[in-house]
């Protein structure tokens, strides 16, 4: 029948069958049955379902991004040897780097440029899947300049990193549209629509620099930052300084350094330490900043009658700059009579030289090492290293005590090709030492199949000073179980599952049960899998077992 | 004469290769291969759309559709690299959609648990709201006779005559044979026009 009334018999079997149907009429009926069956189907082809794209589109962008950036990293290699690799590779990118492409526009030949004190451009240093939103979906290559008042968009597996004319850094993740509202040298706005930026804000004076994400408010001095604007509300992440949140009803909230705010829909706030992703996310943006730079110092200007010039291609890999430019101004200058040479690489705690002549300007930057100034919260300098960059995995000796070396430690050990042209300063090329991922708590705490010994030590601190957080967070979340929107505490969830010691078994299951009681069946026996990984006698076996059907 | 005695269908053939969009469709798997992030950016704005129909009738009126889509991507990023171009790309994808959607259902008739109400709604571009509402209401009494199909026939069927798929690229798509496509789309016809005019007695029935 449903042959016939598709159509699909041969012109012979469909000559019989309609013979017969004349003669038969419960046939007939079988017939009209399967002519409404095949008219239900027509108008069900055509339907889709609705589902919130910007939602998954985020995702799914998150989740290419992250697996094609594991993709990149060498598997098979030990992570130590990778560490010494990287750092072979680095030095190798510093010895090559000043013949070649990074924007030193001044051939050795060539007259020597005249210095223009234009107003810096808002100019794209990478962009990946970056489009600009106006009447038409335009491209952004990187290199590109931009203006105040455009709207860019990244796509699910898209990433940019954009510079400010104030010399502040953003980096856009996937999935994002962000309005830069006003961005001049002076004053700055960004309007994040939908996914996340993260802000390296410089501290020049400026009248505001302000971040805004739905009916939230994000004011900046001076810091490194992000704002999510996504389906769950806005998420405030700080990783250096601080900032002040203003959400709709005009309350305002300071978020501290290793701080996490969140605030739902409802305007309800929530405060919480920093996911590794967002850590990884933070330090990448706080390492590229300070590469980038570098990099800008190497452009080294002269008036037109000026003599030789120490271009970027002759000075000596260890004399790269370590500091912005508004952070070298406020050091020593010491006009010298003598002919312009590279600046000293060596004597870290010498004055920093410029060396000048007659109606010649010329901007060099002296590299301090790992023991080198940066810019602290009150707008100072600070001695120590400024950040981590996970994605080097050559960590300086942090100003904190040392922890303890975690014996495996993934991640870290990694190169994002994308930077690979930029120089890399000396720091990051220092030999290895120890591989301390500070910034990947994953990586830090490996779940043990037994009671967990005392983890290393600065796991340790953050539990003491978050203890009581965390077991309100549980009590949150385990009452969001029968509430409903448990979705919002699984990040929290996990960083407790992770992180935690007391906590992980309850912070694990919980997550177990968020997913079984949002009908996601992967997720929940996957939970529930790592429980019994991790704690084959802990105490919810039982049910994990029972969920897992074993 | 019943139905059963009829001669078995003259199934549709296999439609020939579509062309420039499954041209471009290589080209991309071939830069994911190559690790390229924008392209498979590319595919999935290409194939989101298709995926979410495809899983959206093959598990039904689920309200977890955007993590069954994830889902289906994330796999199909691992899966990629294996793929060899013996098959179109596009069955490829189906029999990717069809793995997640065949465990989700088994999963789900495991739990036995009515189906909630918390449904995603079927939006139709283009049609005046009297004709959206007849579409929505067809498309909810296929669902519900799509429910009493096995998960293995329900794969078949949907490829076949929601998806307009041929038996031989459902026969690639579900790794089986291509008698074995026949004989459950049979099957499979049968047992959802029993379901339909049951369905519809019912609402006819209704006051």
């Amino acid at each position: 029948m449903w042959a016939l009334a598709a159509d699909e018999l041969e012109l012979d079997d469909k000559r019989y069958v309609e013979l017969h149907l004349s003669d038969c009429p419960e046939c007939r009926d079988s017939l009209e049955a399967v002519q409404l069956a095949q008219r239900a189907l027509d108008s069900a082809r055509t339907s889709s379902p609705s589902l919130d794209w910007l939602a998954t589109d985020e995702r799914v962008g998150a989740i290419v991004e992250k697996r094609m950036r594991k993709n990149a990293r060498p598997k098979w290699v030990p992570f130590v040897m990778t560490g010494a690799l990287v750092a072979v590779a680095a030095a190798v990118t510093l010895m090559v780097w000043p013949s070649g492409e990074v924007n030193v526009e001044v051939p050795p030949s060539e007259p020597p440029l005249v210095q223009v004190s234009a107003p810096k451009p808002i100019r794209v240093e990478l962009a990946r899947g970056l489009t600009r939103v106006a009447a038409n979906v335009e491209p952004i290559a990187a290199g590109e300049t931009l203006k105040s008042g455009d709207v860019l968009r990244t796509g699910v597996a898209g990433k940019a990193f954009v510079h400010l004319p104030d010399s502040s850094h953003v980096r856009v993740a996937a999935g994002t549209q962000v309005a830069l509202t006003r961005a001049e040298s002076d004053d700055v706005a960004l309007t994040v629509s939908r996914g996340r930026v993260s802000v390296r804000a410089s501290h020049e004076p400026r009248k505001a620099f302000v971040v805004h994400a739905g009916a939230v408010s994000v004011h900046v001095v001076g810091t490194i930052f992000s704002v999510e604007n996504g389906p769950a509300g806005v998420e405030v992440a700080v990783s250096e300084g601080a900032v002040r949140v203003e959400s709709g009803d005009a309350q305002e909230t300071n978020v501290k350094a290793g701080q996490r705010l969140s605030i739902d829909a409802r305007g309800k706030a929530k405060v919480g330490p920093l996911s590794p992703v967002l850590e990884r996310e933070l330090s990448e943006m706080q390492g590229v900043a300070e590469a980038v730079a570098s990099a800008e110092q190497q452009v080294v200007t002269v008036a037109a009658k000026g003599g030789r010039v120490p271009t970027a291609r002759q000075q000596q890999p260890g004399a790269l700059p370590r500091l912005s430019a508004e952070e070298s101004k406020a050091r020593v200058v010491e006009p010298m009579p003598a002919a312009p040479s590279p600046a000293p690489a060596a004597a870290p705690e010498a004055p920093v030289t410029m060396t000048v002549e007659p109606e010649t300007q010329v901007e060099v930057e002296r590299f301090d090492g790992p023991g080198t100034a940066f810019p602290s919260l009150a707008g100072g300098y600070t001695r120590g290293v400024p950040f981590k960059r996970d994605e080097f995995a050559i960590e300086a000796p942090a100003p904190a005590p040392s922890p303890a070396p975690t014996a495996k430690a993934e991640g870290p050990v990694t190169e994002e090709s994308e930077w690979a042209a930029l120089p890399k300063t000396p720091a990051q090329v220092a030999p290895p030492t120890l591989i301390v991922p500070m910034l990947e708590p994953k990586t830090a705490v490996v779940p043990a199949p037994a009671p967990t010994p005392a983890p290393a030590p600065q796991v340790v601190t953050a539990k003491t000073s978050s203890k009581s957080l965390e077991q309100l967070f549980l009590e949150k979340a385990e009452a969001s179980l029968e509430k409903g929107g448990c979705d919002r505490y699984l990040p929290g969830l996990e960083d407790i599952a992770l992180e935690s010691v007391d906590s992980a078994q309850l912070a694990r299951v919980l997550r177990a049960r968020c997913f079984d009681s949002q009908l996601r069946p992967k997720q929940a026996m996957s939970e529930y899998a790592k429980y019994l990984e991790a704690f084959p006698k802990g105490r919810y076996v039982d049910e994990a077992r029972g969920a897992l059907g074993q | 004469m019943t139905a059963e005695a009829l001669p078995m269908p003259r199934l549709v053939p296999t439609p020939p290769p579509t062309g420039q969009v499954e041209a471009r469709l290589l080209r991309l798997v071939d830069r994911i291969k190559a690790d390229d992030a924008l392209a498979f950016e590319e595919l999935y704005r290409l194939t989101r759309d298709d995926v979410a129909r495809t899983l959206f009738h093959l598990t039904g009126r689920r309200s977890d559709l955007d993590d069954l889509v994830q889902e289906t991507y994330i796999r199909l990023l691992r899966a990629v690299p294996a793929f060899r171009g013996e098959s179109q790309f596009r069955t490829f994808l189906y029999r990717v959609c069809g793995n997640v959607a065949l465990m989700h259902l088994r999963w789900w008739r495991r739990r036995r648990e009515e189906l909630t109400d918390e449904v995603p709604e079927q939006v139709f571009q283009g049609v005046d709201p009297e004709r959206a509402a007849q579409q929505l209401q067809a498309t909810k009494l296929v669902h519900r006779a799509l429910e009493t199909l096995s998960a293995k026939k329900r794969v078949v069927f949907v490829y076949h005559e929601l998806c307009g798929m041929g038996p031989e690229e459902i026969a690639q798509a579900v790794g089986v044979s291509y008698n074995t496509v026949r004989s459950r789309l049979h099957s499979a016809r049968l047992d959802f026009t029993k379901a339909m005019k049951t369905l519809v007695q019912e609402v006819e029935a209704q006051p």
